[in-house]
């Protein structure tokens, strides 16, 4: 995790403070200012299959309360969304629906797994004929979060993931080999 | 004193001085749009703020507050963003009109401005007519509207474009109403006359009942006129998806979402100059002490003073109302705002107050939670890490205790597995010899797999040697699944002496 | 440079006499998860609904008949999870049915409560959703603060916030928290005094009655009637909540449960309706063959019925008191 160290939490924007007579210049570069933006701006798509999406929903209630972040823009059109949060079981026949809406929404985007049966099936694994088993064999995941269903806070923690993650700008192969290293 | 009044003089004096009338007259043309349109820019982020804070102290939660200070810069992120995002366009949308849409919703915004007086003397251009201005000028937006709902070839666009149509056009008249009900009191059309016929007394006061129902009148239409909840049809979330902008993504959504809050500000202008003086400070008859120190205080912050006031009813209207049936609508509209139906004037009297009542007592409710930031629940996960209260039954992840002696009691009986109804956790065993040469059953690896779990708690219940327990961790968010398989013995572990 | 004809073609492919037919669902705000709703439109007016069921079928029964006795209760969790402890009652009764197991008075107690606090929940988040669904956004946040209390509960007793799998066929799986009391006197104590807060901002309001009021044939009174059933529900608690008797928490079981030869049935009343199980054993230690009589099921097949010739915000309407949870639809 040492990775995630690296890049310090919660700048309140990039960049260095230069002193000079009379205030400061702060020096910054486009790439970390337009990680920073899309970081702090990641508008859900309002999208639950099941279970998950009820945590989903008390994520978003007052005692959680995600738009601290600026995730509360929840959008119900996938062309205005940044992140879509599969939260729930996907089946057979939800599958070409899911990479559909993906396809529908304006890129950068991303997708956290939340929850056992979008990481893996989870409960539905074995024995059942119509449960995909992973999300991640539709879309590309970025974040996976389990639990059955991840508390709250783990939702938030997973976001917090996935700005960090943004911020950081590499690719997920990228990302792949630094925690290998 | 800080004034605007000087600024303008000054700076057209010293053009005049400079280049000939021709080329001041430009080069004041250029700084008017470049200021309008930083002013679009800075009302948009300022008000979006406003909207979110006002949503959230009134939904008892603190709302964004992490990006920036008290989270000022929320609104400037979430703009960078959407002018990165890549602007889709749909395959069989009308291209030309469907990029047109948003540039005609916004230039309607700015046309609207001319008029608006934002200070004393200051105020782009004071047109002698200048009510049918705004009247004529602000039902152009539906154009745009009706442009974006038609090309985006989307169901539920058009849809969402017909209702704002039908809406617009029918609250334009008791707007219209409501606003003629000053025209008539001053007796003139130019905004800078109302202004100064309420010298001595804003038209909400000295205008009496007919001033106080024009006011509910302008304030309901124009909700309506920049649909907003309770009139947001247009873009009915839960109906109609994103109504007519749901095909728009990246900076002309952000247009979009920018004119909505422009509107805002345009029609509250207006109503602030219609009813509560504009600029002019709160004057009362001849407390000449009083009058006089009201007069120190800028017109511009009177000016935006009011203006905020009415912008903030308005979102608290938003926040407290469920949205009207599109039949309702044009019900409150024709029957009610316009009372051209054939009713008995009691029945009305009666719908109307019952009507009033309970929304007042609703507006009441969400009122008191805005005032009062003691009823916030909000826990503020990251930072609360440490105090964070959780039960310590909480099945977040199997564990297997160990001791100091790198020890655990785990015998590998394989009961875990079979109580597993998913397959979650694998028990691979090999065979020890001990020191005295028997053979003896001890596990490898006890392969635990996350991403399958279900925190059913079978597995506990079924281990006869409480090798295993559910722990309260939950922060297991990783980039890369394979990291959610674990083998919960430590490396160089060894089973407890005297368990079997 | 614009093809009108395109446009009109594409528009009117589905429907026949300037009909609109639209997609709602299976991604839709209002469809609560991934319900498809194939909707005839004549302008604003609904002339036919056609549910499209299947987006959210995960197989459980098939599934159940390869999982023991013991195991089958938690996915039962997943189906109608807003009623998870109801769900899972149903399931252990029927176990404890045709297996003659005594269950202790503790159990039994406990097993109400919780059922109870479920339903209430639920309920409250039905709130939240229905207003939600009528375009009020704030009563949602304060029916989720009285939920939140009652997941507070859940979490404090059984380890979880929604799918609990606390109640096993004898019993319960471990005895209960000591606060349990406690917290949840301190829970019918904020309810009693937020309920006219519920009245003043959603049942009372004005736009919401006519928004309700002869949409249907259900709508107004079934908004009515969860109102009331929260109130009983409250008071089911209260009369058990200080006599929740001393004694074990699970009652004696064999290890493995067997099921004898036949068929079983027992049915439950979750938060929206009755819950049935019906098991056909072989003797076995899994289910020969399972069936759940889901009550979103049923209640689903009303839709069509009572929507026709409204509105798409009565729709929405219709479709919040409802109160579907599709996962217990489709299973
Ligand atoms: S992971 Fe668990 S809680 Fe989430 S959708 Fe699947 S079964 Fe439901
Ligand atoms: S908690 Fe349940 S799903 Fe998880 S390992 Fe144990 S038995 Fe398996």
């Amino acid at each position: 995790m040492e990775l995630k160290e690296k890049i310090a939490g919660n700048e309140p924007f990039p960049g260095i403070v230069h002193d000079t007579p009379g205030g400061g210049i702060v020096v910054s570069t486009f790439d970390s200012i337009i990680n920073w933006a899309r970081s702090n701006s990641l508008w859900p798509l309002s999208f639950a299959t099941s279970c998950c999406g009820i945590e989903m929903m008390s994520t978003a209630s007052a005692k959680y309360d995600f738009s601290r972040f600026g995730f509360e823009v929840a959008r119900a059109s996938p062309r205005q969304a940044d992140v879509i949060i599969i939260a729930g079981t996907i089946v057979n026949k939800m599958a070409p629906v899911l990479k559909r809406l993906y396809d529908q929404m304006a890129d950068p985007k991303y997708v956290i797994a939340m929850g056992a049966c979008a990481i893996s099936g989870g409960p539905f694994f074995y024995n059942t004929y119509s449960v995909v088993k992973g999300a991640d064999h539709i879309i590309p995941v970025d974040v996976y979060i389990p639990g059955c269903p991840p508390r709250p806070e783990a939702l938030l923690h997973s976001l917090i993931s996935l700005q960090e993650k943004i911020k950081l700008g590499m690719t997920r192969e990228q990302i792949r080999g630094e925690f290998k290293g | 004193m800080f004034s605007l009044e000087g600024i303008t003089t000054n700076v057209q004096d010293w053009l005049l001085m400079k280049f000939n009338p021709t080329m001041a007259l430009a080069i004041e043309c250029v700084i008017v749009i470049l200021l309008s349109i930083s002013l679009f820019a800075i009302l948009g982020l300022v008000l979006v703020l406003m909207e979110r804070k006002v949503a959230a102290h009134i939904q008892i939660r603190l709302g964004p507050n992490r990006v920036g200070p008290g989270g000022m810069f929320q609104t400037v992120a979430d703009t960078l963003k959407l002018i990165m995002k890549e602007g889709l366009t749909p395959d069989k949308a009308d291209k030309f009109l469907f990029n047109l849409a948003p540039f005609v919703v916004m230039m309607v915004g700015m046309l609207l401005l001319a008029p608006i007086a934002f200070a004393k003397n200051f105020q782009i251009w004071d047109i002698n007519i200048g009510v049918l201005y705004i009247s004529s000028v602000s039902s152009l937006s539906v154009i745009g509207i009706l442009m974006a709902g038609w090309a985006s070839n989307n169901k539920y666009s058009l849809l969402g474009a017909m209702r704002s149509g039908a809406q617009i056009v029918s609250y334009e008249l008791s707007a219209g109403f409501a606003v003629l009900t000053i025209v008539v009191l001053t007796g003139s059309l130019q905004i800078s006359e109302i202004i100064n016929a309420q010298q001595n007394g804003w038209w909400i006061f000295k205008g009496h009942i007919p001033a106080v129902i024009a006011f509910v009148l302008y304030i309901i239409a124009v909700t309506a006129e920049t649909n907003r909840a309770p009139f947001d049809l247009a873009e009915a979330e839960s109906e109609l998806t994103a109504g007519f902008h749901t095909e728009y993504s990246g900076m002309r959504f952000a247009l979009f979402f920018l004119a909505e809050y422009i509107n805002i500000f345009i029609v509250c202008a207006i109503g602030a100059t219609l009813f509560f003086g504009g600029w002019m400070p709160l004057h009362i008859g001849n407390w000449e002490a009083f009058n006089h120190i009201m007069d120190y205080i800028p017109s511009s912050v009177w000016f935006m003073g009011k203006t905020f006031f009415l912008i903030f009813l308005i979102m608290w209207f938003r926040w407290t109302f469920p949205r009207l049936r599109v039949d309702q609508l044009l019900n409150l509209e024709w029957k009610y705002l316009l009372p051209i139906r054939n009713m008995f004037l009691k029945e009305y009297i009666t719908d109307v107050l019952t009507g009033v009542t309970s929304l007042l007592k609703g507006m009441r409710k969400t009122g008191y939670y805005f005032t009062h930031s003691k009823e916030i629940i909000t826990e503020q996960y990251p930072d609360n890490r440490a105090t964070l209260l959780m039960s310590d039954r909480f099945k977040g992840e199997v564990v297997m205790p160990h001791d100091a002696n790198n020890e655990h009691t785990c015998t590998g009986c394989t009961a875990c597995e079979l109580a597993c109804p998913n397959g979650t956790i694998k028990v691979v065993t090999k065979f020890e010899t001990s020191p005295e040469g028997k053979k003896k059953k001890a596990i490898d690896a006890l392969v635990y797999r996350l991403e399958l779990c279900t925190m059913c708690n079978l597995c506990i219940v079924a281990c006869p040697s409480d090798a295993i327990k559910m722990a309260p961790n939950f922060e297991h968010s990783v980039f890369d699944r394979t990291k959610l398989t674990k083998v919960l013995n430590q490396p160089g572990s060894k089973i407890r002496e005297g368990i079997e | 440079m614009y093809n009108q004809t395109e446009i009109i073609k594409d528009t009117s492919e589905l429907g026949a006499d300037g009909e609109l037919v639209i997609n709602m669902g299976p991604q839709h705000p209002a469809t609560h998860g991934v319900l498809h709703l194939v909707v005839t439109l004549n302008g604003e007016t609904i002339k036919k609904i056609e549910p499209h069921l299947g987006y959210i079928h995960r197989s459980i029964e098939k599934m159940c008949e390869s999982l023991t006795y013991r195991q089958f209760i938690y996915v039962t969790s997943r189906m109608d999870y807003l009623s998870s402890h109801i769900n899972n009652l149903g399931c252990a009764l029927l176990v404890e049915k045709g297996m003659q197991i005594e269950v202790p008075d503790r159990a039994k107690y406990v097993r109400v409560i919780l059922s109870e606090l479920t339903r209430i929940a639920s309920h409250e988040l039905w709130l939240g959703a229905m207003a939600m669904d009528l375009g009020a956004f704030t009563p949602f946040f304060y029916a989720f603060r009285e939920r939140e209390m009652i997941t507070d509960i859940m979490e404090d007793t059984c380890g979880a916030r929604l799918t609990m799998n606390y109640i096993v066929p004898g019993g319960l799986m471990y005895d209960i928290h000591p606060d349990f009391q406690k917290k949840v006197k301190a829970f019918i104590t904020q309810f009693k005094s937020k309920v006219t807060e519920y009245e003043d901002l959603v049942t009372n309001n004005v736009i919401f009655q006519s928004r309700t009021k002869g949409v249907g044939i259900l709508s107004a009174e079934d908004a009515i009637s969860y109102g009331k059933e929260m109130n009983q529900s409250i008071r089911i608690i209260e009369q058990l909540i200080d006599n929740i008797p001393e004694g074990d928490f699970v009652g004696k079981t064999k290890n493995v449960l067997k099921l004898p030869k036949g068929e079983f049935y027992t049915r439950v009343e979750t938060a929206r309706g009755e819950f049935g199980v019906y098991v056909v054993s072989e003797g076995g230690t899994t289910p020969h063959r399972i069936k759940f009589r889901s009550p979103g099921f049923s209640n689903l097949s009303v839709l069509n019925h009572i929507s026709v010739g409204s509105k798409i915000g009565d729709l929405m309407a219709s479709m919040g008191t409802l109160d579907l949870v599709i996962p217990d639809i489709d299973r």
